[in-house]
């Protein structure tokens, strides 16, 4: 059983195979070939996962650290000390987001083959995909923060080149008409903002190392010194090289490597109080663990999508859907989410940066629901609604409910999932509806104008824009009411996982102001709260917009559900949808009404708990919970109101818009706040603008004009004309010349000598040894002369 | 003066063929005359003690190689040389001329008695260790050299080339530091060129001796086997080597080795090839008494030297008992001989050995491939003249953009177009 | 040790050796026949061998015995290859002539 442990490597190793051989093989084993091996390796994968969760409950949740011995030195600067092995960390936080991430990846690799089918570049889309799985592995399963880091800065790359994955795909652009470039900026826009985040991530980095001397988050063996106090745990150490050598007692003056991971140095330097330098500012570790943690929130809301840095996550959208639902809704933007959580010891002895975490969730909360509001773009909608429901995670953390951060993190993996793949088949139904009707059209012009080349040139029909759908409900039976079970665990209507996991983080606020006294709590309730009620009522008006109703265009008439590849789609939402059901109840509050008498209460919580020492099983507050659904499904009553009997109003207006008292906000929320534009007017514009003077007069003018054509283009050519004439010209090529000439004139005597009969050769060679060997008799014949 | 008679016969042949094979004037006289010159090589090579060498050469050489020429000339029809002078008249004068000169510089060396052959040096002394005490292990230095490590009980070790001279030799317990500890036996010996020395460790208990027997490592040439014996009883008195196989009509009719004294070094017996052979150790001199140690079944194998040597072993009861021990050694294959160049060729000339298989391989597959028939061109007596046209195709267009025609400057300029069937002149 | 028999020096022998092999030379640049040249280089390797034989005895090292069994092997094989190529060059020219084979003059 212990054992199972060593088989860590492969949820890394399955998906680079996989990654692997598609790369090279690819483009010969055809859809199905590549599919397969992708899926392939997600699911040995899942199966690992699933293998280490049953060797973590079967060992007592010990945490098992696993070396890879060529990597067990991977870094090694003694000058530093800088000791980094890769090792991998197997506990149940991992195992967790191992889970979540193979188990979410793999349906959405069976998925994609559905929706990917019959793009031009379906290998290299499953190339990409395994290539994410090996970064995000990597990300979670890291024993320490550097290798963690390589796996966020992976995930990045990927998230970028997903993003633009349809990079030469038209696009819609109001200053440009129809261009090709919109997903490739996209792209780029997630990909800049992000390194903003890293930086801080970086620093945060640096300021560990320094301060701790190692980024390993525990030693091999090491338990976490919290959780020494509550109990004796057996810890194994697993090492896959049973003879490696003992350490060598090191130099004097070479800097030891740290004996403790940085969590439990940091409780002891807590414990005694002590002060880190930094060259002549000495500072207290508690300030130290403060910066340490607020840059690491930097790094977070870079890649959790949080304010300041969302703006990125819903131009995000423009890659394919299981794109946006793998990396842009159920995995790679938790990372920053798990990050605080790995984190927590630092986030527990910094009260100020966790209040700082806190706000910065609860306001990304409300802001994000608010933005998604006034969207028409089905998948922007669900992208601003998972910057707010990532904005719910931060808080949690924020306020230290670090199971319910993690409960609501694998939770919304799910039932987001569904939510984006559920899009992705509306979108795909109304786009083949779409095909359809063309070619319908065509037809009818064929027969009219006898054959003539159709001269219209419309704009490109948007089918992710929900102002053409309507009505699908009765052509896509199946996938509506997948869809309603996705947007309704959203909303947090009982007894859907989201209930469970969004109640948990609303209690958990309002207990942190009520019992703690503390005012951060209060505000993250009440922020949190606000965002839930619209939560509830954004998702109601895209259920309603999207599948009420009657259709609103040709398109959405002719959308159906039984198209080739669709099936699989579906089915992949049947999955999702129990998971979202059953999910919940894995971690019921305890003293919930008589839930928490059939259903053992807060599973989940407990097992978390033996990593996440500071995690702590959350009770209901049954008030909060009765609050909230009401809340809920009174706001959902209320879009419905609005939009059931006209979801759109003439000139493609929402209803709010029409509406002298709500115009004001729906326009603030459909222009994303002007988070975009203020960016691009303070800082893009005044970026662009140092640029091109940059560009302008430092290089063309200066540099280029100046330094290179005058000093160094004019004296390089003096050079080479006095060069050329007549050192080379005259003495070079005159050497040769002659030296030619010479070989020539001796040559032409010396090659009468070659006859070609072979025994004038034997001949000569007779002569030559006959020579060797008189010069080497010559001595002896000479003393003989002597004599 | 036999023996340099022969050679000058044997070689006056060899010398004399080599000629008639460079004059004759039909190719299989030359060949034959070849094969006879191999065969006084051959005789040489007998001579000079490489009997292996002289059997390869007479097999391989004068068998398989000048058949292979004799076949290859009567295949050719090659036998009678192209008659008529060629080119290069003076050539024979000249190489003669200089084969003169060749052996008269190095006549005029030898003849200087300025080349100094040295005498081969002799052989070095070789020495090897037995022990034959019952005692724990031992290391043994020779003049506080290490010379060989941790010999144990009933061991042997191989002979040892070491250069002639006085010699003292230190036995100590195996791992003992000589500098510190004190040695189990110290002796004093010389070695001689050309010998083969056996020291053996006799003796049991605390009390060790040390005796030196002379052997010859090297073959009988026969169907035999060397046997010795060594008495390793100090207290038994002098014994004999019994077969109690043989007749005994007198008392003493049986008795193969006599009175070989403790420690003594006995003369050497040869005796037939045996697979089984009984032979008992009884005290000298007296017929009927019952044998001290009894060899059952003892194997004497061809070419191996056998020394016997019964000696004392403590029982662990306290009490003592004579044990039948034999050092039994191969002998030396004899120089020149199949084994020694076998043991040679497989040993430090492995890799040679390999190199030279391979390169045999390959040139069969070379002779194969070179032979057949669609690789070898018809025969054709000239080179065929391509006339080719006074000018290039760049310079025939760049002169026909000066004068406008490029028709007329290609046949200006150009001789007629080669004919399509290129004629062969000599016809 | 039992010391090799030594009854004609090894002057001798090399002498010898040095005739045959200068007979040999002799007979690669005198005959104009292929075949004849071959069987003149087989006998200046049979000179040189027999030098080597000498010389192995008189040191005593078994190593120069085996040196000319390879020398032997590498005749061998130079036999085997250079027959081909004469058997090739007669097919192609009717003659084995070496006189006859001079395209490659300079």
């Amino acid at each position: 059983m212990e054992n199972l442990a060593q088989l860590v490597p492969l949820v890394i190793i399955a998906p680079l195979i996989g990654m692997l051989i598609n790369l090279f093989l690819g483009k010969y084993l055809g859809e199905r070939g590549v599919g397969m091996v992708a899926i392939g390796a997600a699911l040995i994968a899942f199966v690992v996962a699933v293998l280490l969760l049953v060797q973590q409950t079967a060992t007592g949740y010990a945490p098992v650290v696993v070396e890879i011995p060529f990597f067990s030195r991977w870094i090694d600067v003694p000058a530093a000390a800088l000791y980094i092995g890769w090792q991998f960390r197997v506990d149940t936080l991992s195992v967790t987001m191992m889970l979540v991430v193979a188990g979410v990846g793999s349906l959405i690799h069976f998925y994609a083959t559905g929706y990917m089918h019959g793009d031009s570049m379906y290998p290299r889309f499953f190339v990409y995909l395994n290539m994410f799985l090996v970064f995000m592995m990597l990300l979670v399963t890291g024993n320490n923060f550097l290798v963690l880091f390589i796996g966020w800065e992976g995930v990045g790359f990927c998230s970028y080149i997903l993003i633009s994955f349809w990079w030469d795909r038209a696009q819609k652009d109001k200053q440009f008409g129809t261009v090709g470039w919109k997903n490739s900026l996209a792209g780029r826009k997630a990909f800049i903002v992000n390194r903003v985040g890293d930086f801080g991530l970086l620093i945060a980095l640096f300021l560990t190392f320094w301060t701790f001397g190692t980024l390993d988050f525990y030693k091999p063996g090491e338990v976490p010194i919290q959780s020494v106090h509550e109990q004796t745990r057996v810890i194994e150490v697993v090492r896959t090289d049973e003879t490696a050598p003992a350490p060598a007692s090191p130099a004097l003056d070479e800097p030891h490597p740290a004996a403790m991971g940085v969590f439990n140095q940091a409780e002891q330097m807590m414990a005694e109080g002590a002060t880190v330098s930094f060259g002549s500012i000495t500072m207290p570790i508690q300030t130290v663990l403060t910066l340490i943690a607020l840059f690491m929130l930097l790094g977070v809301t870079g890649k959790s999508a949080q304010i300041p840095l969302f703006v990125w996550l819903p131009d995000a959208m423009a890659g394919p859907t299981p794109v946006s639902a793998l990396i842009h809704a159920a995995t790679m933007v938790t990372a920053g989410v798990y990050l605080i959580v790995r984190s927590q010891v630092f986030y527990h002895y910094a009260p100020f940066a966790s209040g700082v975490v806190t706000l910065v969730g609860a306001v990304t909360a409300l802001v994000g629901g608010f933005i998604a509001l006034g969207q028409w773009d089905i998948k922007k909608v669900l992208a601003y609604s998972t910057v707010s429901q990532l904005g719910f995670m931060v808080a949690a953390a924020g306020i230290g409910a670090y199971t319910a951060a993690m409960f609501h993190l694998a939770a919304h993996a799910l039932f987001k999932a569904l939510l984006f793949l559920g899009s992705g088949v509306v979108i795909h139904a109304v786009e083949h509806g779409y095909h359809h009707v063309q070619h319908l059209k065509e037809g009818e012009h064929h027969a009219e104008h006898g054959g003539d080349a159709p001269e219209d040139e419309e704009e490109p029909f948007d089918p992710q824009d929900m102002r053409n759908m309507g009505g699908l409900k009765a052509s896509m039976r199946r996938t509506y009411w997948f869809y309603l079970i996705g947007a309704l665990a959203l909303a947090g209507i009982f007894p859907l996982a989201g209930f469970w996991s969004k109640d948990e983080i609303l209690a958990e606020g309002l207990m942190r102001g009520f019992v703690e006294g503390d005012l951060v709590g209060y505000i993250a309730f009440g922020l949190l709260f606000i965002s839930a009620l619209l939560t509830a009522f954004y998702m109601g008006r895209q259920v309603i917009l999207v599948f009420h109703g009657q259709p609103r265009t040709e398109a959405a008439r002719y959308a159906g559900e039984r198209a080739y590849g669709m099936r699989v789609m579906v089915n992949v939402l049947a999955v999702l949808a129990v998971g979202t059901v059953v999910f919940g109840f894995i971690n019921v509050a305890s003293g919930f009404w008589v839930v928490d008498r059939i259903i053992r209460p807060h599973v989940f919580a407990d097992w978390l708990q033996h990593t996440v020492v500071y995690a702590h099983p959350a009770n209901a507050l049954m008030g909060v919970a009765i609050l909230a659904v009401a809340g809920a499904v009174i706001m959902i009553l209320a879009a419905r109101s609005i939009y059931l009997h006209r979801p759109v109003v003439e000139g493609d207006k929402d209803p709010l818009q029409v509406n002298p008292q709500t115009e004001g906000l729906f326009a603030l929320a459909n222009a994303r706040m002007f988070w975009d534009e203020i960016y691009d007017k303070y800082i893009v514009v005044p970026f662009t603008r140092a640029g091109h003077w940059l560009a302008d007069r430092l290089d063309s003018a200066f540099l280029h004009d100046f330094v290179h054509d005058v000093l160094l283009v004019k004296t390089f050519n003096g050079v080479a004309r006095l060069l050329g004439r007549p050192v080379d010209l005259g003495i070079i090529d005159g050497a040769v010349n002659g030296l030619g000439r010479l070989a020539q004139a001796i040559a032409g005597p010396l090659g009468r000598l070659q006859t070609g009969y072979v025994r004038v050769y034997a001949l000569s060679v007779f002569i030559g040894a006959l020579l060797v060997i008189v010069l080497l008799l010559l001595p002896l014949l000479q003393v003989m002369g002597g004599n | 003066m036999t023996e340099v008679f022969v050679f000058l016969i044997v070689g006056a042949i060899a010398i004399l063929s080599a000629a008639f094979m460079l004059i004759s004037e039909n190719a299989v006289h030359s060949a034959l005359f070849l094969v006879l010159n191999f065969f006084c090589v051959a005789f040489f090579f007998l001579t000079l003690s490489a009997p292996f060498i002289a059997l390869i050469q007479i097999t391989v050489y004068a068998g398989a190689i000048m058949v292979l020429f004799l076949f290859v000339i009567m295949l050719l029809g090659a036998e009678r040389v192209v008659p008529g002078a060629g080119p290069y008249h003076w050539l024979p004068r000249a190489a003669i001329a200089l084969a003169l000169v060749f052996l008269l510089t190095i006549g005029l060396a030898v003849a200087g008695g300025n080349v100094n052959f040295n005498n081969p040096p002799p052989p070095q002394p070789m020495l090897r260790l037995i022990h034959a005490a019952d005692g724990p292990p031992f290391d043994v230095y020779l003049n506080n050299q290490l010379f060989e490590e941790n010999v144990v009980y009933r061991q042997a070790t191989g002979y040892r080339s070491v250069p002639a001279g006085e010699y003292a030799i230190a036995i100590y317990p195996a791992g003992a530091d000589p500098a510190t500890s004190a040695p189990a036996i110290l002796g004093d010996f010389t070695l001689t060129n050309n010998s083969a020395i056996s020291v053996a460790m006799l003796g049991a208990g605390s009390t060790y001796t040390l005796s030196r027997l002379v052997d010859n490592p090297f073959s009988t040439g026969a169907d035999q086997a060397r046997l010795t014996v060594l008495n390793g009883l100090p207290d038994a008195g002098p014994i004999d080597l019994v077969d109690p196989g043989l007749p005994s009509t007198t008392d003493d009719d049986d008795v193969l080795i006599a009175s070989a004294s403790f420690a003594e070094p006995i003369g050497t017996l040869l005796v037939e090839a045996a697979e089984a052979r009984t032979l008992t150790i009884r005290p000298s001199g007296s017929p009927g008494a019952s044998p001290l140690v009894t060899y059952h079944d003892l194997a004497l194998a061809r070419d191996t030297n056998n020394i016997l040597i019964p000696s004392p072993e403590r029982l662990s009861t306290g009490g003592m008992r004579v044990v039948p021990l034999v050092i039994a050694t191969a002998a030396l294959p004899e120089f020149g001989s199949p084994q020694a160049v076998g043991a040679e060729l497989y040993t430090a000339y492995l890799l040679p050995f390999e190199l030279v298989s391979v390169l045999l391989l390959t040139a069969m597959v070379g002779a194969v491939v070179l032979t057949r028939r669609d690789l070898i061109a018809e025969h054709r007596p000239r080179r065929q003249v391509v006339r080719r046209p006074l000018v290039g195709p760049q310079a025939a267009s760049a002169l026909a953009t000066q004068i406008g025609d490029q028709e007329s400057v290609e046949q200006i300029l150009s001789e007629p177009a080669p004919p399509a069937e290129p004629t062969p002149e000599g016809t | 040790m039992e010391p090799i028999p030594v009854f004609v020096p090894t002057e001798l022998y090399l002498a010898l050796a040095v005739v045959l092999f200068v007979m040999g030379a002799l007979g690669v640049v005198i005959r104009r026949s292929a075949i004849l040249i071959f069987m003149s280089i087989e006998l200046m390797l049979n000179a040189g061998n027999l030098a080597i034989v000498a010389f192995a005895r008189h040191w005593g090292q078994v190593g120069g015995q085996v040196l000319v069994f390879f020398v032997m092997t590498v005749a061998a094989a130079e036999v085997a290859v250079g027959l081909a190529l004469i058997v090739t060059i007669f097919r192609s020219r009717r003659s084995i002539n070496v006189d006859e084979l001079h395209q490659m003059e300079g």
